[in-house]
């Protein structure tokens, strides 16, 4: 215990850490010579990996309710009764979180190594990446909104500097002032919500907020205070109708893509509203709104998918659709299953753009895929590293992704109702067509490039083997109990969320089972180093072998699972009668003739980015015109002229004065000592 | 006849004793050896041990009527700020001095005397004590302006810092012996005594007036300020520096005191007078300092302004105001200190870099210095993540809090104001360069690391302040407990 303490303490330096090497390879890094950055870049993510897992293994020795440590660094400004203190919260999401994050972006970092190396700006990149880990991991360990919203503000700078990485190419500099402003109009309204907070309650501290929120605000003001937060999570999270920003952050290069815009800094919107919880769910009315946001954006987004044609591009917008499930999930009160999904998620799907940097890479940055084919051949490690992230995004059985999409499909059906879940099993299928329709467009069919193929070096394979594992048996931390798993996610995390209430509602028949698999796994779960994939392994292998003697068949949640394995089964089917077999060739081609209307809507991403331009951009123009030469030029101008020009004027003044003669200074010095006692 | 021998505690005053031993040594080293390296070793030595004194000094407490010389945390957080700011300066000196050919065998012994004049001056009882202590830091002050014997801007200012010194002096003296004879006392506790018990005499008043105008001289408030600009360009740099972060701290120190404790009684007098003071100050060093073209005499009236600022907290007094106060006045001796130190490490060969163009482009050949300038300035201004930023919030705060809104007001449109020049001096140190770089000089790496550190200071205590706010906190509840 004593000793458990000793490493809870610790947990300042799993920010502070990446903050040293952002810091060393700020100022040192030009000079050091890539070797000694990546080190320091891939070392210092390294170490904070290693002290989130050996906190992580701590913590899973304390008792379930004990998990709640609160850690004040300083206390940053303290006026009055406001207190800024800088305050780290580790609970089960938060830890969850840190660990995803630090191990991700550990992969990731080495990866870039290898997709970095010819880059001039070499530490620029990694200054940067570590800089947004340390944002990253600030954002989720906040204890308090303002610490959050330091991440979070800092999170997107991040993203901004790095979608504009390689800023003398025009896009990319466009691109990345997108995305800044986008999220920042989110941004607004949630600073808006923060304060709305501390009107409320007086306080912004988590654990003083969400305690027992009920007590001080009604229904009326939690749904204001989650609307206005959810509005931040909108923004950062891309969803509809500000998720137009992503798909043009794709201008970074692929491994930010794969770390800020697929796996951490995406689903902080997720982690907000996951954090905020307890104030969402005292207003039905915006867990509504975040439920169907998040629909529309997942199905919306991914017909868009559908149609694209460029590789990194389908990705985003199948994040995109991802992060949509998640909304879902949230909004249909299953908030550990958007936690699991963002989990499987973040490893599927950096694995994919990884995969996809490696494609890229090879051939000398291409990224259209109607030019790729046949690649299979060329580079049979990135091959099949993506089929088995493919695998696990489409929901085939048996690989993450199935578990965390079954949890929502399932939450969706029983709180949602059949028409929700009918529309997220319609999308769920797209996802299994447009993630395959890369695959055998890309790595199947005859090849329609002529370069030389870069082979990815051993630094780029590594990350993607190893995240492959993770897509692989990622979803093995939340088998649901009707498999014969012990759903040990929603368990880690009920001290967040309440007990899994879905499962419980949904099969009271199987109670006692549920109850007897989840004593098992609390004694499982005592043992388990989560993040040790061998262990993982291990223990999967158990309870899946225990699972298949007294799964209960026939039950409804057997029933939705088999549907949706059907229709991932049916979506990749599709892609390999479109884009393999002869037959199918000339389908794609057909339809696109046929139905030209629709096609062009998904080819114009539902003309969300040209309606916009129309309406907020162009009447913005015109009222800048406006206010340029009607207000700011006519008035303003002169106004600001004035008071300058009186203030300069007032300093000549003031400087005439100052004659420099030492009888005229003794002058004033009396006429102000008159002034002084005739005034008193 | 017999004479009653003063009892002399000689542990109270341990951190003086040093100091003076220490000047006396070095100045007697120079005398026969003529070594600067020695007597620059030497004097680091005294302060260092004095610091220590200082240290030991922590906790204890010698109240004002036991001792001629008082200990309590207010004296030892500024002596403890003094002797800092002295061994601050000496490092800066370093290659200034070989430079610009100041005596180093004179000057930094005399350093060491004005920090003695310094430290007597918080620690004073009595009026007495107290004018001894300003004239031992002014004439100091004035032998230090005029150590740079053969630039001729350097010996006016010492002039004009003299002449028009002798006549501040002259005023406090007057008032003094005012207040002497009106209360019959030179001591703060009895007089503070018999003004709070009869009413408010007129020449206690008019005392009082005319002691303000002596001291307001030293600190450079409006009208008393027009030395301030002259002798800050003419002085060697980091003598500049020296006068804005210590001597001018060192009877700000003096007269928070002052006002707080036993003026405070006709204190109601007062704060009409001093609000307009302070706003005067602040208005008069902001708008001054937009036209300057030199930047030490841009630093001079941000000076002035920046009185105009720790002003706000003798207007409103109290408990949240002292604290505000300390903490403005150690961020303002950080800060200043370590703005004139860069302009001291950035001349050229033996000329100084005064004029504002020449500082175009100045960081891509000297980063360091810039980059701590850059983080001085934005500190004076005021802006978020340094220590000004801090200092300002509380003194405003503190403000706020005792209804004294117009003053805020006024203060944070001032430090709008000041953006321009401070943002103006940013801006042109990090412009493209344009035609080619000129051939960086080569500074001592000891000031540099001093300078480094300075302004690492500032961050930190803008990011993470709790430490010294403790300290401050701590201090002032300790005195705010009556006498």
């Amino acid at each position: 215990m004593v000793e458990g303490r000793q490493v809870f303490d610790l947990l300042w330096l799993v920010p502070a850490i990446p903050l040293f090497g952002a810091i060393f390879n700020c100022l040192l890094g030009a000079r050091a010579g890539n070797l000694i950055v990546s080190i320091v870049g891939c070392g210092s993510i390294g170490l904070a990996f290693a002290l989130s897992v050996c906190i992580f293994r701590a913590f899973l020795d304390l008792p379930p309710e004990d998990r709640m440590i609160e850690f004040c660094v300083f206390q940053w400004i303290a006026a009055g009764n406001f207190l800024a203190p800088i305050d780290l919260l580790l609970d089960p999401l938060s830890m969850a979180m840190i660990t995803m994050v630090s191990g991700v972006s550990f992969l990731i970092h080495v990866y870039s190594v290898g997709y970095m190396e010819k880059d001039k700006c070499f530490a620029r990149y990694f200054f940067y990446l570590n800089l947004f880990v340390f944002f990253m991991l600030t954002l989720v360990l906040a204890g308090n909104f303002l610490v959050l919203y330091i991440g979070w503000e800092g999170v997107g700078l991040c993203s901004y500097l790095l979608i504009s990485f390689w800023y003398e190419k025009r896009t990319a500099a466009a691109a990345g002032l997108k995305a800044f402003v986008v999220t920042r109009f989110g941004d607004f309204f949630f600073a808006l919500g923060i304060m709305l907070v501390f009107v409320q309650f007086g306080t912004i501290h988590f654990h003083s907020v969400f305690e027992d929120p009920a007590k001080v605000i009604d229904s009326r003001m939690a749904m204001w205070i989650a609307l206005l937060i959810f509005a931040g999570a909108v923004g950062k999270s891309a969803q509809i109708p500000l998720h137009t920003w992503l798909p043009d952050a794709m201008e970074a290069p692929t491994p930010v893509s794969a770390l800020i815009h697929a796996a951490t800094m995406v689903t902080a919107g997720v982690y907000l509203v996951a954090r905020c919880y307890p104030i969402f769910e005292l207003s039905p009315v915006s867990l509504q709104i975040v439920g169907i946001t998040g629909l529309l954006t997942a199905f919306i987004s991914a017909t868009v998918a559908l149609v694209h044609t460029d590789i990194k591009r389908i990705l985003a917008y199948s994040t995109v659709s991802q992060l949509g499930h998640m909304f879902l999930a949230l909004g249909v009160g299953a908030p550990a299953a958007a936690v699991f999904h963002l989990l499987t998620h973040a490893f599927a799907k950096a694995l994919l753009f990884l995969g996809s940097g490696a494609v890229i890479h090879a051939l000398h940055d291409e990224m259209d895929i109607r030019n790729m084919g046949g690649l299979r051949q060329y580079i049979p490690a990135t091959f099949y590293t993506f089929t088995i992230g493919a695998l696990a995004m489409s929901g085939i059985p048996g690989l993450a992704g199935f578990f965390s999409k079954d949890a929502i499909l399932h939450a969706t059906f029983v709180n949602g109702g059949f028409l929700m879940w009918a529309l997220i099993v319609i999308t769920a299928s797209m996802t299994g067509f447009y993630t395959f329709r890369i695959i055998f467009m890309a790595f199947f069919g005859e090849k329609r490039w002529d370069v030389h193929i870069h082979h990815p070096g051993t630094v780029m394979v590594i990350p993607l083997v190893l995240l492959a594992l993770l897509a692989a048996v990622g979803g093995y931390m939340g088998v649901p109990h009707v498999l014969g798993g012990g759903d040990r996610i929603s368990n880690f995390l009920a001290p967040n969320f309440g007990n899994p209430e879905v499962h419980a509602t949904a099969e009271p028949s199987n109670k006692g089972v549920a109850l007897a698999a989840e004593d098992e796994t609390a004694v499982v779960e005592s043992e388990e180093a989560a993040e040790s994939e061998k262990v993982l392994e291990g223990v999967t292998a158990e309870t899946l072998a225990e699972g298949e003697g007294h799964a209960p068949a026939g039950s409804p949640e057997m029933l939705l699972m088999l549907v949706s394995a059907v229709m991932a089964f049916s979506g990749v089917g599709l892609a390999y009668f479109f884009y393999v077999t002869p037959e199918g060739r000339e389908v794609p081609a057909m339809l696109s003739d046929k139905f030209g209307a629709v096609y062009n809507i998904l080819t114009n991403a539902w003309y969300f980015d040209k309606v916009y331009k129309a309406v907020f951009i162009d009447t913005y123009m015109l009222m800048s015109e406006f206010f340029w030469k009607a207000v700011d030029t006519a008035v303003i101008d002169h106004a600001v002229r004035g008071v300058a020009g009186s203030l300069l004027g007032g300093g000549s003044i003031i400087s005439s004065l100052q004659l420099g003669l030492v009888r005229w200074y003794a002058t004033v010095m009396v006429l102000g000592a008159i002034i002084i006692i005739l005034y008193i | 006849m017999e004479i009653a021998l003063p009892i002399v505690n000689l542990g109270t005053i341990l951190p003086q004793l040093i100091v003076v031993t220490f000047a006396v040594a070095a100045l007697l080293i120079d005398a026969f050896y003529r070594n600067v390296l020695s007597v620059f070793i030497v004097s680091f030595l005294g302060l260092l041990l004095a610091l220590c004194a200082v240290y030991s000094q922590y906790g204890v407490a010698v109240p004002y009527e036991e001792s001629m010389v008082a200990i309590n945390g207010y004296t030892v957080f500024f002596n403890a700020i003094f002797i800092l700011v002295a061994a601050a300066t000496m490092f800066i000196s370093l290659g200034y001095v070989d430079l610009t050919g100041v005596d180093g065998g004179k000057y930094y012994p005399l350093i060491l005397l004005a920090t003695l004049g310094m430290m007597l001056l918080v620690s004073s009882r009595d009026l007495l004590l107290m004018f001894l202590a300003i004239e031992l830091l002014s004439v100091s002050s004035y032998v230090l302006v005029a150590s740079q014997q053969e630039r001729w801007v350097s010996n006016e200012a010492a002039i004009k810092y003299m002449l028009t010194g002798a006549f501040a002096s002259a005023f406090l003296l007057f008032g003094i012996a005012l207040v002497y004879g009106a209360t019959g006392a030179i001591d703060f506790v009895t007089i503070g005594r018999k003004l709070s018990g009869g009413q408010a005499l007129l020449h206690v008043q008019v005392g009082i007036a005319m002691m303000l105008v002596g001291l307001g001289f030293k600190v450079a408030m409006v009208p008393f300020h027009m030395w301030a600009p002259d002798v800050y360009e003419g002085a060697p740099t980091p003598i500049s520096g020296f006068l804005s972060a210590g001597s001018k701290v060192a009877v700000f120190a003096l007269l928070l005191r002052l006002f707080t404790d036993p003026f405070s009684v006709p204190h109601v007098d007062w704060v009409s007078a001093l609000w307009w003071i302070s706003v005067l100050s602040m208005t008069v060093g902001n708008v001054s300092a937009l036209l300057q073209t030199n930047v030490k005499r841009m630093l001079a009236y941000s000076s002035i302004a920046h009185v105009g600022y720790m002003l706000v907290a003798v207007v409103v007094l109290g408990e949240r105001a002292m604290e505000a106060a300390l903490l403005y006045m150690a961020v303002y001796a950080t800060t200043g200190l370590a703005a004139f130190g860069c302009v001291a490490y950035l001349s050229k060969g033996s000329e100084e870099r005064v004029n504002m163009q020449d500082y175009t482009a100045l960081a891509y050949s000297y980063p360091i210095q810039s980059a701590v300038l850059s983080v001085c300035l934005l500190s004076l201004a005021g802006i978020p993540l340094t220590a000004g930023f801090i200092g300002k919030f509380y003194l405003f705060g503190a403000a706020v809090n005792s209804g004294f809104i117009g003053l805020a007001i006024i203060g944070v449109l001032n430090s709008a104001v000041s953006l321009y020049y401070y943002l103006g001096l940013l801006l042109r140190m990090y412009a493209m360069p344009e035609g080619a770089a000129e051939v960086v000089m080569s500074h001592p790496m000891a000031g540099r690391l001093v300078l480094a550190v300075l302004g690492i200071t500032i961050l930190v205590l803008g990011v993470y302040p709790s430490p010294l706010l403790g300290v401050i906190k701590e201090v002032v509840a300790a005195i705010a407990s009556p006498v």
